[in-house]
């Protein structure tokens, strides 16, 4: 029993079966399988729990390395120069307009603590601002501007003062590096950099397209060109003592303007209230009446229309006509039968008038519409002139052919003798720099032909003894072209002349107008007429002022224009290669 | 089993690599960011003074300006020549000063 019990006591209460086994063993392996058992589980805790955090760390790397680093975008605020305008060059590159950073000094009152010695800083630095008007602000405002449109000079000398109450507020200015060689073309803008005259007026919205901001807008116009023509120009308005005066250049193919001088000018740096007449522009805004520079358009449809040719003579011609209450004359006494030719380059009123009765009323009108000289011309500038309108009642076919009783621009008719010179195709003006130019796409007006013989006419005017424009016969360029005397329609006792000047007549490239209004005479200058100098000269048709300051510019802008002309081809004038 | 465990240290030893080379191309980039930073800047500086040099320029080289300088500050007094008094060489100007003097010569031989 008590074996049976030993036996019992024996058999362990773990033990499975009868086998023999290393009881102790087991037990102890056992027991290090259930312990580390409890270890590894721990480990995975820990391993699960760090990973998750590397998890969760290498997340958020990721996501913090692909965001786009605050760093650089900052930068970028700072480093960007926002540019309102953009900048306007002329053909050959040079700058024209450019807008910079300038400052407004602006005054906080309730920062400035000593009132009186701040005004007596002011007034010592800046005599030109009143003291009682800054008293007066400096106690009812609160903020207002001290002085807009700071210089370098003038900020300097706000700053040495010291005062923290003056903040310099940042804005754009516009500056226009030519002062006022484009005072009429390039016009002018507002404060808040929106075109209110001029090219800045008419571009507005290209040159503040933020798309091309950093392209500036190319002109056709040429700044050596331009200032010699300016030159001249200002020369003759001293010399002839006249009010105004203006000039156009013209490429006769195209129709690219790269020249358009208005005097008087002024100052576009400079901002000031305009109200006098005399400075409106000239050549687009002007309308005149352009007497003698009309007689071209006559001929030109008469032979166009194969009613006469240059050579036909018109016989009996009168001193006078009377027609209906006007009594047509000439200046100068004419014989009797002139050749169409003649009439044209003795610029005889009464001839003209016998032709335009051949040719007609009704086509000479049209003919005067064709060449657009009654419309509001469509031009990149918004002072354009309104030619006046009339109709075509008794005497008007009369006074017409010779330029009388009809208004139109300089402008205008410059490009109509464009158009007839060419070859005649019509062109249209323009301020930009035309890269291609379609010349099939051109609508003819008259005749390869006709434009020949008009050409060949127009030089006579100015190489023959008998024509008006001698003074302008410049050697080597083959200058054509036709005076215009005629009466100021709002003050009949002042002329306005016109030279309108096509040059080298053989292969036409530019047409030059010059308008001088009511020239005076000039006995102190010297002429070169007929090859020989003679002074003392007092009369005032166009022949003896507008003709001779046009040869004058032509003397000086030929060169420039390196025209290819067979009297000196190769010999004198450098070709410039454009 | 070892086919898996290979799978398994390739996906950690390339979510290791990417661990390490995140910052390190980050940290690249940030550098990179800073040396733009720092051309842009210079850039800025340079076009801005270059815009102001060239408006200088322009200004200064404009024709009114120029022929204002000269007048002030040149003694020399300038005259037009024309185009018939301009030669491109010697020669040519002997040959045309040949040309004027020869005329009374033949006129002599002529009487």
């Amino acid at each position: 029993m008590n074996n049976k019990k030993n036996n019992k006591n024996f058999i362990h209460k773990n033990q499975n079966s009868f086998f023999f086994d290393d009881f102790f063993e087991k037990t102890q392996n056992n027991k290090k399988i259930n312990k580390s058992r409890i270890q590894e589980e721990r480990l995975y805790v820990l391993f699960s729990f760090f990973f998750s955090l590397i998890f969760i760390f290498s997340i958020s790397i990721f996501s913090i390395s692909i965001q786009e680093s605050n760093f650089q975008g900052y930068k970028k605020v700072n480093y960007n120069y926002p540019i309102l305008r953009r900048d306007i060059l002329d053909r050959n590159g040079e700058l024209m307009a450019r807008n910079i950073n300038s400052y407004h000094a602006v005054v906080e009152s309730d920062l400035i603590k000593n009132k009186e010695n701040f005004i007596l800083k002011i007034k010592l630095n800046f005599p030109e601002i009143s003291t009682i008007k800054l008293k007066k602000k400096l106690q009812n405002k609160k903020r207002f501007y001290l002085k807009r449109r700071l210089t370098e000079d003038e900020r300097n000398r706000l700053w040495s003062l010291g005062e923290k109450g003056i903040i310099t507020e940042l804005f754009q200015r516009r500056v226009y590096p030519h002062g006022q060689l484009y005072s009429h073309i390039l016009g002018q803008i507002d404060d808040d950099n929106y075109g209110i005259s001029g090219i800045e007026n008419y571009f507005d919205r290209e040159l503040r397209d933020n798309k091309k901001i950093k392209k500036p807008l190319i002109l056709a116009l040429d700044s050596n060109i331009q200032f010699l023509i300016k030159t001249q120009l200002k020369k003759a308005t001293e010399d002839f003592q006249v009010n105004s005066a203006g000039a156009l250049l013209m490429d006769i193919n195209n129709g690219e303007v790269l020249s358009m001088v208005s005097l008087p000018d002024y100052n576009l740096n400079i901002r000031q209230n305009i109200s006098d007449v005399k400075y409106m522009n000239q050549i687009t805004k002007g309308v005149f009446e352009l007497g003698s520079v009309f007689k071209t358009f006559t001929v030109a449809l008469a032979l166009e229309e194969s009613v006469l040719s240059p050579d036909t003579i018109i016989n009996n011609i009168p001193d006078n006509v009377k027609c209906s209450i006007h009594n047509i004359g000439d200046i100068h006494d004419f014989p009797e039968s002139l050749s169409v030719e003649d009439i044209l380059i003795r610029s005889s009123n009464i001839g003209s008038l016998m032709i335009a009765r051949q040719i007609g009323k009704t086509k000479l009108k049209n003919f005067i519409e064709n060449l657009g000289l009654l419309e509001v011309i469509d031009f990149e500038l918004e002072e354009i002139g309104q030619p006046h309108n009339f109709k075509w009642k008794k005497c008007k076919l009369e006074t017409v052919s010779f330029g009388h009783g009809i208004t139109t621009t300089p402008l205008q008719a410059a490009s109509a003798y464009a158009s007839i010179t060419n070859g005649g195709y019509k062109i249209k003006p323009t301020l930009q720099l035309r890269k291609k130019f379609n010349f099939e796409s051109r609508v003819s007006i008259i005749s390869n032909k006709t434009s020949d013989q008009i050409n060949k006419m127009l030089r006579k005017v100015v190489s023959e003894k008998r024509g008006t424009a001698s003074n302008a016969n410049i050697f080597g360029y083959d200058v054509a072209g036709k005076t215009g005397t005629a009466k100021n329609y709002t003050n009949s006792k002042k002329n306005i002349n016109t030279f309108i000047s096509i040059f080298p007549s053989k292969q036409p490239k530019y047409v030059l107008l010059v308008i001088l209004d009511d020239p005076k005479g000039a006995p102190h200058l010297i002429y070169n007429y007929e090859g020989k100098p003679i002074t003392n000269i007092s009369r005032t048709e166009a022949g003896w002022n507008s003709v001779y300051v046009a040869g004058k510019i032509i003397e000086k802008i030929g060169p420039i224009l390196a025209i290819n002309n067979n009297e000196v081809h190769n010999t004198h004038v450098v070709k410039k290669n454009n | 089993m070892l086919q898996y465990n290979k799978k398994k240290i390739i996906i950690v030893l390339i979510y290791l690599s990417f661990f390490i080379a995140i910052p390190i191309i980050k940290n690249e980039s940030r550098l990179i960011e800073k040396k733009i930073q720092y051309h842009e800047s210079t850039i800025f500086i340079l076009s801005k003074n270059l815009r102001e040099a060239n408006l200088e320029f322009q200004y200064l080289s404009s024709p009114e300006v120029l022929s204002d300088k000269i007048r002030k500050n040149s003694d020399k007094e300038y005259t037009n020549l024309n185009l018939s008094q301009i030669y491109i060489n010697i020669e040519d100007f002997t040959t045309k000063q040949k040309q004027i003097t020869s005329m009374p010569i033949n006129e002599q031989q002529k009487k």
